[in-house]
């Protein structure tokens, strides 16, 4: 079984690949997202896909906007909205 | 243009006029049999509504009441009933017509059975009489597609209608079959084409559905057909498609792309292949015939019919229909928007899509349609519907649903070879960000692909 944090890094190469472009050989949690490969649609590739993966957009689900900066941020809000189980 | 119905004593007894599944061959001499014993003296200057009835019906009363109605109002089927009320008492009209409506079919099959010969023998109500010595300008008042919110009702007359239409000599073996429905100014084209150039038309009820219509289309002979695009790629899926012996084939309604045109040409060598851009507000602007997906530039200059064409600043392809006197110039204001979006690439003026229609991507606008021709240039892809994608970062994103050939799975390999594509041809905000299979492909009721997400 795959943690979150791995599914996620999967769908992040994915979603640099359906945008064309290569993401850093490396990702931690310091790294940037918007400086990884990713742009803003390779960003919303990335929720969509882990929508379809996870079963849930936290982006939809907040009340205030947040939109985190790096790896480790981003990693943390599909934690904080992760379904209780 | 003299009414409709003064056709009647130019068609032989013996020729079908329609041939209807239901029906069977409606010979020239049963179609005047009937006609003549119809009362339309009542319907004389007045205002008739038509609502729901079969459509051999509808023909029918058409050319039962062309010249001698004021108007012609023809309700969209599917209007809802309160929609329906309050157009009705916005409209002042004088009858309703529906169900049996002038009582054509009726008459036909009391004319069919022994009873009926006798009637229609006493009687001698002729349409001559009804129309008086001089035939009304009939107006036809013809329902929009609605696509993008409530139909409107567009003035035309039988002779707006049949501008440009081709004459009785170039087409006189076809025989005729739509898909659009005979409500909408598409599948009237059908009939007035079929009617002026008087040749026979095959004549289905929408509600049969789909594929029940095609296999009727094939059995009874049809070699002159017309339909959207999208119409054409879902018969060129269905198995019997091959049945179809056409020597006339044509598409409006939607972006004929140049796959589709090519498939076409494909399956039916000599065929003519004609793709018309017409739409309910301003008629038919202009047909295509050199199997080409868009039109030559020189059409801007010099229209091939008698409706002028410019492109805005915007991009929008602006037209000029002739005016009522026949006059050719009016004053510059008259231009009317098409909302429809064009390119001039080399000698060539391509439609990109509906200015209204495109999907807003983080600001950026794409048109669907565009994306659509994209992709269907891989030949594992038969069907492609564009859409948006709601987003909680970017608004929208594109997304598209294919469907494949017989055999072919959506793999992974296959999303990213769509994707890849799609980057080589267009610029990145209009490379889909989600591929998906399409389940079901649906068509509006004008038969235009609906991109309604399912």
């Amino acid at each position: 079984m795959k943690t979150l944090r791995e599914t996620i890094i999967i769908a992040i190469r994915d979603a640099a690949e359906v945008r064309g472009s290569a993401v850093a050989s490396e990702l931690t949690d310091g790294t940037v997202l918007l400086q990884s490969g990713l742009d803003s649609l390779g960003f919303a590739i990335l929720v969509a896909q882990l929508e379809e993966d996870l079963g849930y957009d936290p982006f939809t689900m907040m009340d205030e906007p947040y939109y985190p900066r790096t790896l480790g941020e981003f990693v943390a809000v599909y934690e904080r909205f992760a379904p209780k189980s | 243009m003299p009414p409709l119905s003064h056709r009647l004593s130019e068609i032989e007894d013996g020729s079908d006029v329609w041939c209807s599944p239901t029906l069977g061959r409606i010979t020239g001499k049963e179609l005047r049999s009937v006609l003549s014993v119809l009362d339309s003296g009542v319907y004389r200057g007045r205002r008739v509504a038509i609502g729901v009835m079969p459509s051999v019906e509808l023909l029918a009363t058409l050319v039962l009441l062309d010249g001698v109605a004021e108007t012609i109002i023809i309700l969209p089927p599917e209007e809802e009933p309160e929609a329906r009320a309050r157009r009705l008492s916005g409209c002042a009209v004088d009858h309703l017509l529906e169900d049996g409506g002038v009582g054509f079919v009726k008459g036909l099959l009391a004319l069919r059975s022994s009873v009926g010969a006798e009637v229609a023998g006493e009687k001698t109500v002729s349409l001559e009489k009804a129309h008086g010595t001089s035939p009304l300008p009939t107006a036809w008042m013809l329902p929009t597609s609605g696509t993008t919110g409530v139909s409107k009702l567009i003035r035309h007359t039988s002779e707006t209608l049949t501008r440009g239409m081709a004459g009785r000599r170039s087409c006189s073996d076809f025989i005729w079959g739509s898909l659009y429905s005979f409500w909408r100014f598409a599948g009237l084209q059908v009939f007035l084409q079929s009617w002026t150039s008087m040749t026979t038309l095959i004549v289905c009820d929408e509600a049969e559905g789909f594929d029940r219509r095609v296999e009727w289309l094939a059995s009874l002979g049809c070699s002159a057909l017309s339909a959207t695009p999208s119409m054409w790629r879902k018969l060129a899926m269905w198995p019997e498609f091959n049945r179809f012996a056409l020597k006339q084939i044509t598409l409006g309604g939607e972006i004929a792309d140049q796959p589709v045109l090519d498939m076409l040409r494909r399956r039916f060598p000599s065929a003519r292949i004609t793709h018309v851009y017409a739409s309910t507000e301003a008629g038919v602007g202009l047909s295509v015939k050199d199997g080409m997906a868009g039109f030559p530039v020189s059409f801007l200059k010099e229209p091939p019919g008698d409706v002028r064409l410019a492109v805005s600043a915007e991009g929008h392809l602006l037209l000029r229909p002739p005016s009522s006197d026949g006059s050719a110039d009016r004053e510059e204001n008259e231009w009317t928007d098409s909302g429809d979006v064009v390119q001039v690439r080399g000698d060539r003026v391509m439609f990109l899509g509906r200015a209204n229609g495109s999907i807003n991507v983080g600001g950026d606008k794409v048109m669907p349609d565009e994306v659509e021709s994209v992709i269907r240039e891989l030949p594992e892809v038969v069907f492609v519907q564009v859409r948006a994608k709601r987003s909680s970062i970017v608004g929208n994103m594109v997304e598209a649903a294919v469907r494949l050939g017989p055999g072919a799975v959506l793999t992974q390999e296959m999303k990213k070879k769509i994707v890849a594509h799609c980057r080589t041809r267009l610029e990145a905000f209009k490379v889909p960000s989600v591929v998906v299979g399409l389940e079901e492909i649906t068509l509006t009721s004008s038969g235009k692909l609906s991109r309604t997400k399912l």
